[in-house]
C-alpha cells in the first residue's frame, strides 16, 4: 500500500506519521514551519488561513479554509500556499500588485487574499465587480477597506499558470496512532466499516462537522464519502437533477444557476468560495439546522433524497428529512446519496431570499422560498413555500399554502399574512428578535406578492444601483 | 523646516515598508517567529459567571494531561497584581471575585497551543453567586455604580437658556459598543534571560506599559524587562492597555518555570476576555431658534466601563469634548458617567469616545432639522464655529482654522454632486412610491472636528533613536508601533529628507524599549505627528555634526554645506553620504543620536474640564447615499464621497489608505457589528460567524476619497501634515444619517427612532415604529 502523502508546494511531503485528525492549518504553520499562512478565527469565516487544493476529482486549484480542514480528509491531495506563489524577489503578480496599491495595511489578512484571487483568477482572468466581491466574500480585511484590494483584482495582468492537477492519489486509509480514516471506493464498502466500526462517522467538506469537534478533535474515527465515484456525479434529466451526496456547492452552481437562480444566489451568499469548495448540500441538509440555507429552497422545490442503507435504495422527501433541532430520522450508519430536486415547470415561479445582518457569509435570520403556479388572470393556483429561522426545524404549513390559493396577489392579502403570524412562534437570539423574524417573515410574503405582480422590478437592495 | 533642501520622499505616495514582505507572506508576526524548542504554550481559563466570590479551583483533572506543566493563579504572583494604564486596579487574574463572564482567573502552562486550551476547558472553578449582576447603564447610575466620579463639563447656563427658548427636543440615543476585530488576535511571547531580565515580544501599540505591566507584576525594576515589537496585525486602539494584561501573564509563567512561554488567545476567549469599544446612552435636552440656532445643550452621557477603569475616563473625555464636534455651543452642559457593570472592561478604540460624542450631536442636528423641516445642512450653518457664532468650544480652547469647515464641505458637495442628487432622489422615493414598492433612498451629509493630542498633557512626548554607520547606511528607532498604519514609512521619509538619501536607505528597527525608553502609546492619531518629530531632530542633531565636519573637510563655512541627492555638496565640490559618514566617523564625532519631542501649546485642567487640550484640530466632510428595503430593514450604501483635511500630507496613498480603513471600520460600527450579550452577561458573538464586520461588499459602490489640497497645518507640525488614523471612522455617521433619512423619507412624519448600530432589524424597528 501506498503511504498518505500531500504534494504541498510541489513537493510531495509524506504525512502517515502524523495524526489525521490534524487541522491542516497547524500541519502547514507548525510541522512545515511555512508561516505565511495565518490563523485569524479558526471557524472559516476570515479566511487568513486559506491555501489553494486540487480538487478530488482533479482539475483547477480552489481556494479553501484550512483551519476547517482535517489533514485525514486532503490526503492524495495537492495544496499550494502563499509560499508557493512567490517571495519577495519572485513575486507572483498577485502578490506584487497588492504591495504596490497599498492593498496591504497591517498584512495579516494579505496572504488569505492573495490566496483567493489567485484561486478566482485561475478560474476567470476578467472578473466582474461582483465576481471579486463572491470570490472575496471568504476573506477578511480590517484596515484597508477594501477598496486598493478591489482595485488590484481589477487592474491585474494575471500570469500564473497552473498546470490542471490530478485526480487525488487514494489509499485504503489513512491509519494514525490515535484515530483512523477510511477512503472506501464504494456505498457498501462505506456502509460496512460504518457498521462494523464503532465511533466512526461520515465526512465530506467537513466544514460544518470539524467545527463542532474541535474540542475532542484528536481521537475521532472517520469514513470519507468525497472519494467514492458515485457520489460525485451530477445527473441533469429533463425533469429533475440529481446531485451527488458528494459533489462540492461550487460544483452545484452552474445547474442551479440555470435553473433555479434564486437558490444559487443563496448558496453564493450563505458559503464563501472557500467553503463551497468543500461543502456539500448533504451536508447542510445532514446537520439539519433550523438556519441551514438549503433546506428551504430544496423543500419549496419538493426535492427528495436517496439513501443507501445495506445494499438498498430508500427515497425521502426533504419535509420528512428533520425530526427536531438538529436531528434527522437517518439511521446512522445510512448514506445520503443523493439530492434529487424536481425543475420547475414553466408555469411554475420559484423564489428564495434570505435576510442577515450582512449580506455576504452569514448566516440567515429568516429565510423563505417559494414555488408558485400561476392560473388565469392572474390567480395563484398553487403555492410551496417554506422558510428557515422561524422554527426548531424548517418550516412549512399547508394552512399558510392554502391561504394563497385562489387569490390575485394585489388583491388584500391581511388574511395570509394573519395566518402565516398566527402559526409561527420564532425565538430571540443573536441574529434577531422573535418579533423581528415575525416581522421578516410578513415582509418576505409581502416582497414575494410584489414581486409575483412585478416580476421585471429588481426589489433587493443590494440589486439598486445609484443612477436609478 | 528650511534646512530641508531638497524633499525626495516626503509628501509622496510611497509603499508601506513591509508591503512585499506581507503579500509574499513573509513578514513575521509574534506567533511566526521562531521560537526556542523548549518553548511553553499556554491558555487563559476564563470567568464563567458574571459576578461571585471564587471558592474552589480544581485544578486536578488538567494537570493530570500529560505534558500539562502547570497552572497558576493570583496567588504565584511575585509583585504585584494590578494593571490599568490609568487607574492601577485591574487584576491580570482574578484574586477572590470575578466580576465578568470571561475574565481570566487562571492560565495553564502546558507543551503546545493545543493542550493548554484542552487543559483550560478541564479547570474546574466552583464561583458562589452571592451578588446581582448589573448590566443596565440606566441602573448603574441609578445605584451609583460608576467606575470613577461623575464628570462635568459647564459652559453658561443651559437650563435657563433651554427653558427660555422658541423650540425644544429631548431624546436619547442607543450607541452600540465595537470589537477590534484585529486579525492577529492578541498574543505575546516571553523569554527570561540572564541576571532575573526579561524579554517579552507582544503584539502591543504600548510597548512602555507592556515593561511597566510586567516589571510590576514581577516586582523587578523596569530596567530589567525589554518589551519588543516589529509589527502588530491591527491593533486600533484593542493593544492600547489590553496587550499588557495578555503580556503580564505570559511574563509570570516564563518567569515560574524559567522558559520561554507564548500565550496566543484564541479568537473566542479574545472576544471574551479582552475590552471593546464603549457603548453608550446619550440623553438630550437641546432649545434652539425657529431658524435652527441652538441655544442651550444638556447631555448626560452614559458608557458602559465595565468591571473596571481601563481607559474608561479619557474615553468618556474625549467624548464630552467632542459633543461640539462643528458647533459653537455656548451654554451648555454635560455629564459623563463611567458604569461599573459586570461585562469586561471596556477600552480604547478608533476615535476614543469622540464617536460616541459627535453621532450624539449629529443626530441632535438632524432631529431639529427635521422638527423645523430645514434641510440639515442650513441647521449646520447657523451653529457652526465662526467669527459670527463663536470660536470658543465648551472646554475653552479657541478653534482657530473654522474656516477649513466650510472649505471640506463646499469640497464634498461639489465632488458629490450633491445638489443634483438630493433631486434624483426625490424623484426616486416617489417613483417607489407610486410602485408600491418598498425601497426608498436616504442622503445625508456630516462635517467632522476632532482635536489632536492625548487629553492627558503628559502623554504628548515622544522618543527618537538614529543612528548612522560608517557605509552610510542609517538606522531609525523610535516609540511609535507598526499596526499596518504606515507609520514606519511616514518617519522614515522624514528621516531620509534630513539627510537627502533614499528612503530604502533608512533600516526600520522593531520597536524595543531598550533602544528608546518612555514612550507614549502609538494612539490618539498621533504616531506619525510625535515620533516623525522626534526622528526629525535625532537626525536633524546628527546633520548638523555632519555638516560641521564637512565644513572642516571642506574648507567653507557650515552655511555653505548643503546635503542633496546623496551628497554633501558646497560651492563645487561634493562627497558622498557614506564618505562623510566615514570621515565623521574618523574625525571622531558621534554619528548617533536620540531625539525628543513633546507638543507645544497644550494644557488640560481635567477637574475642571477645561483647558487647551488640542494642539490642533482635523477636519473632514462626507456625503453619503443608502437604499433601505422597507419591509425588511437591508441597507446597500450606494454612494460615499469624503474629503478630509490631512495638512500637507506626508504620504498621500498610505493617508488614503487610513482613511477608507477608518470609514469602512466606521460603517461596521454604525451598520453590521452588534455585540450580543446573553440575559446571564455572556457575550454571544465570539467570533466572525456570529459578529460581522463589513466584507468587501459592504463598502459603499461608489467610495470617492480626496484630500484636502493646499491646506497646510496652521500649527508647525512635522511638515505641517496632520494627523488621520481616527478622524475619518466619524465620517460614516453620513451613512447613519442617511439611513435615518431614508427612514424618514418612508415614513414621512419626521419621527426616526433608530439605535445604532443600524441592523436591518433596528432599521424595520424605526419604520414600524
Amino acid at each position: 500500500m501506498n503511504n498518505n502523502c500531500i504534494v504541498l508546494n510541489n513537493k510531495k511531503i509524506d504525512i502517515s506519521k502524523s495524526n489525521p485528525n490534524t487541522i491542516v492549518l497547524d500541519w502547514i504553520r507548525l510541522d512545515r514551519e511555512l508561516k505565511g499562512t495565518k490563523e485569524g478565527c479558526a471557524e472559516g469565516d476570515c479566511g487568513a488561513c486559506s491555501v489553494l487544493i486540487s480538487p478530488v476529482s482533479g482539475g483547477k486549484f480552489k481556494p479553501a479554509n484550512s483551519c476547517l480542514l482535517k489533514l485525514g480528509q486532503v490526503s492524495g491531495s495537492e495544496i499550494v500556499t502563499v509560499e508557493g506563489l512567490g517571495n519577495q524577489k519572485n513575486p507572483s503578480s498577485v502578490q506584487k500588485i497588492l504591495a504596490n496599491l497599498g492593498a496591504s495595511q497591517c498584512g495579516f489578512c494579505t496572504p488569505g487574499f492573495v490566496i483567493a484571487i489567485t484561486g478566482l483568477l485561475c478560474e476567470n482572468n476578467k472578473p466582474t465587480e461582483d465576481e471579486i466581491h463572491d470570490a472575496l466574500a471568504g476573506n477578511l480585511c480590517r484596515c484597508t477597506g477594501y477598496r486598493p484590494i478591489m482595485d488590484s483584482v481589477k487592474n491585474i495582468k494575471f500570469k500564473h499558470n497552473f498546470r490542471e492537477c490530478k485526480k487525488w492519489d487514494n489509499t485504503d486509509k489513512f491509519q494514525g496512532k490515535q484515530a483512523v480514516f477510511y477512503y472506501p471506493k464504494t456505498l457498501q464498502e462505506a456502509y460496512n466499516i460504518s457498521l462494523s466500526h464503532e465511533n466512526v462517522k461520515y465526512l465530506s467538506g467537513g466544514t460544518d462537522l470539524n467545527l463542532q469537534s474541535q474540542d475532542t478533535k484528536k481521537k475521532l474515527n472517520y469514513i470519507l464519502l468525497n472519494r467514492i465515484p458515485e457520489l460525485l456525479r451530477i445527473d441533469e434529466g429533463n425533469n429533475e437533477i440529481q446531485i451527488g451526496s458528494s459533489v462540492t456547492l461550487e460544483e452545484t452552481l452552474p445547474l442551479f444557476e440555470k435553473y433555479f437562480s434564486p437558490f444559487a444566489e443563496i448558496l453564493r451568499r450563505f458559503g464563501s468560495s472557500q467553503i463551497r469548495s468543500q461543502a456539500t448540500i448533504a451536508g447542510n441538509l445532514c446537520t439539519a439546522s433550523p438556519i441551514g440555507d438549503a433546506a428551504p429552497s430544496l423543500m419549496a422545490l419538493g426535492s427528495s433524497i436517496e439513501i443507501f442503507s445495506n445494499n438498498q435504495k430508500k427515497y425521502l422527501a426533504i419535509e420528512d428529512l428533520f425530526s427536531d433541532y438538529r436531528k434527522t430520522v437517518l439511521n446512522p450508519n445510512d448514506i445520503v446519496t443523493s439530492i434529487n430536486i424536481p425543475i420547475p415547470p414553466n408555469d411554475k415561479k420559484f423564489y428564495a431570499w434570505k435576510v442577515s445582518k450582512r449580506y455576504d457569509q452569514d448566516i440567515s435570520t429568516v429565510s423563505m422560498a417559494a414555488l408558485i403556479g400561476m392560473g388565469e388572470n392572474n390567480i395563484i393556483q398553487s403555492c410551496r413555500i417554506c422558510f428557515g429561522g422561524l422554527s426548531a426545524t424548517t418550516f412549512r404549513s399547508k394552512e399558510i399554502e392554502n391561504s394563497f390559493i385562489g387569490i390575485k396577489p394585489d388583491q388584500d392579502h391581511t388574511k395570509i399574512l394573519e395566518i402565516t403570524e398566527k402559526s409561527i412562534k420564532p425565538l430571540s437570539d443573536l441574529r434577531g428578535s422573535a418579533d423581528y423574524r415575525i416581522n421578516l417573515a410578513l415582509g418576505l410574503i409581502k416582497r414575494l406578492l410584489f414581486k409575483l405582480l412585478n416580476n421585471d422590478i429588481a426589489i433587493e437592495v443590494m440589486k439598486v444601483k445609484i443612477d436609478e | 523646516m528650511n534646512e530641508i533642501s531638497n524633499l525626495n520622499s516626503v509628501g509622496k505616495s510611497i509603499n508601506h515598508d513591509s508591503a512585499l514582505r506581507q503579500t509574499t507572506g513573509e513578514a513575521k508576526y509574534i506567533d511566526d517567529i521562531l521560537t526556542p524548542k523548549n518553548t511553553y504554550h499556554l491558555a487563559l481559563v476564563l470567568s464563567p459567571s458574571p459576578c461571585g466570590k471564587i471558592t474552589k479551583i480544581n485544578k486536578d483533572k488538567a494537570l493530570s494531561l500529560k505534558g500539562v506543566e502547570e497552572i497558576l493563579t493570583y496567588k504565584d504572583i511575585p509583585g504585584e497584581n494590578k494593571i490599568g494604564p490609568i487607574i492601577h486596579n485591574e487584576p491580570a487574574l482574578a484574586e477572590n471575585r470575578v466580576a465578568y463572564v470571561g475574565q481570566p482567573i487562571a492560565v495553564v502552562i502546558a507543551k503546545t497551543h493545543d493542550l493548554a486550551q484542552q487543559a483550560s476547558k478541564l479547570v474546574n472553578v466552583e464561583i458562589v453567586d452571592d451578588d446581582e449582576p448589573i448590566y443596565d447603564l440606566r441602573k448603574s447610575v441609578k445605584v451609583n455604580s460608576l467606575v470613577m466620579p461623575k464628570m462635568e463639563l459647564v459652559k453658561g447656563n443651559s437650563k435657563e437658556k433651554i427653558k427660555n427658548s422658541e423650540c425644544y427636543l429631548e431624546g436619547e440615543i442607543n450607541i452600540g459598543g465595537q470589537d477590534h476585530f484585529y486579525l492577529e488576535g492578541q498574543i505575546a511571547l516571553a523569554i527570561p534571560d540572564e541576571e532575573k531580565q526579561m524579554t517579552i515580544w507582544s503584539s502591543t501599540q504600548h510597548p512602555t506599559e507592556v515593561q511597566h505591566c510586567v516589571s510590576n507584576i514581577l516586582g523587578i525594576p523596569q530596567s530589567k524587562v525589554t518589551s519588543k515589537v516589529r509589527r502588530l496585525g491591527g491593533g486600533f486602539g484593542g493593544k492600547e492597555s489590553q496587550a499588557s494584561i495578555i503580556a503580564s501573564i505570559t511574563a509570570l509563567c516564563s518567569w515560574i518555570i524559567q522558559k520561554p512561554t507564548k500565550l496566543r488567545l484564541t479568537r473566542k476567549d479574545d472576544m471574551l476576555a479582552t475590552g471593546k469599544r464603549h457603548d453608550f446612552i446619550s440623553i438630550y435636552k437641546v432649545g434652539f431658534k425657529r431658524n435652527g440656532k441652538i441655544e442651550g445643550l444638556e447631555v448626560d452621557l452614559l458608557s458602559r466601563a465595565g468591571n473596571v477603569a481601563d481607559l474608561s475616563g479619557p474615553v468618556m473625555t474625549r467624548a464630552m469634548t467632542h459633543i461640539d464636534n462643528c458647533y459653537s455651543l455656548k451654554d451648555v452642559t454635560i455629564n459623563g458617567y463611567c458604569c461599573k457593570t459586570n461585562t469586561v472592561s471596556n477600552t480604547a478604540f478608533r476615535g476614543f469616545g469622540g464617536p460616541q460624542g459627535i453621532i450624539t450631536i449629529e443626530t441632535i442636528i438632524d432631529e431639529i432639522s427635521r422638527k423645523l423641516s430645514k434641510p440639515i445642512d442650513e441647521i449646520r450653518l447657523m451653529n457652526v464655529y465662526s467669527t459670527r457664532n463663536g470660536l470658543k468650544t465648551p472646554y475653552q480652547q479657541t478653534v482657530l482654522d473654522s474656516n477649513r469647515y466650510t472649505e471640506v464641505m463646499n469640497e464634498v458637495f461639489k465632488i458629490s454632486e450633491y445638489s443634483k442628487r438630493k433631486n434624483k432622489i426625490k424623484l426616486y422615493n416617489e417613483k417607489q412610491e407610486l410602485k408600491g414598492s418598498p425601497l426608498r433612498k436616504g442622503l445625508s451629509t456630516t462635517a467632522i472636528k476632532f482635536g489632536i493630542s492625548f487629553n492627558k498633557t503628559e502623554l504628548n512626548q515622544a522618543g527618537a533613536l538614529v543612528h548612522v554607520y560608517t557605509d552610510g547606511s542609517i538606522r531609525l528607532g523610535h516609540g511609535g508601533t507598526e499596526m499596518g498604519q504606515g507609520l514606519f514609512i511616514k518617519v522614515a521619509q522624514v528621516v531620509a529628507d534630513v539627510f537627502s538619501v533614499p528612503v530604502g536607505n533608512i533600516e526600520l528597527a522593531s520597536t524595543t524599549t531598550s533602544e528608546v525608553p518612555n514612550t507614549s502609546a502609538t494612539a490618539a492619531s498621533s504616531g506619525s505627528d510625535i515620533n516623525g518629530m522626534a526622528a526629525y531632530d535625532a537626525a536633524i542633531k546628527i546633520k548638523k555634526r555632519m555638516t560641521r565636519v564637512a565644513s572642516e573637510y571642506f574648507n567653507v563655512p557650515v552655511e555653505e554645506v548643503y546635503f542633496q541627492d546623496e551628497l554633501i555638496k558646497c560651492r563645487n565640490k561634493s562627497i558622498t553620504f557614506s564618505e562623510l559618514a566615514e570621515i565623521t566617523w574618523s574625525k571622531r564625532v558621534s554619528l548617533s543620536s536620540t531625539g525628543f519631542y513633546k507638543t507645544p501649546k497644550i494644557n488640560w485642567n481635567q477637574s475642571t474640564m477645561k483647558g487647551k487640550p488640542f494642539f490642533y484640530f482635523t477636519w473632514g466632510a462626507s456625503i453619503s447615499e443608502v437604499v433601505i428595503d422597507t419591509l425588511t430593514g437591508e441597507c446597500n450604501i450606494l454612494q460615499s464621497d469624503i474629503v478630509q483635511d490631512c495638512g500637507s500630507s506626508l504620504n498621500p496613498s498610505i493617508d488614503i489608505g487610513q482613511i477608507e480603513g477608518a470609514f469602512i471600520q466606521g460603517i461596521g460600527w454604525l451598520t453590521c457589528e452588534e455585540l450580543y450579550w446573553n440575559s446571564s452577561g455572556k457575550l454571544m458573538t465570539t467570533g466572525p460567524s456570529t459578529y460581522k464586520i463589513p466584507g468587501s461588499r459592504d463598502v459603499p459602490n461608489i467610495l470617492n476619497v480626496k484630500l484636502l489640497e493646499n491646506s497646510p497645518n496652521i500649527e508647525k507640525t512635522i511638515f505641517r501634515s496632520k494627523a488621520v488614523g481616527e478622524p475619518p471612522l466619524m465620517l460614516a455617521i453620513s451613512c447613519w444619517l442617511a439611513i435615518r433619512d431614508a427612514i424618514s423619507n418612508y415614513r414621512q412624519d419626521g419621527i426616526v427612532n433608530l439605535n445604532s448600530p443600524a441592523t436591518p432589524e433596528e432599521i424595520l424597528k424605526a419604520i414600524n415604529y
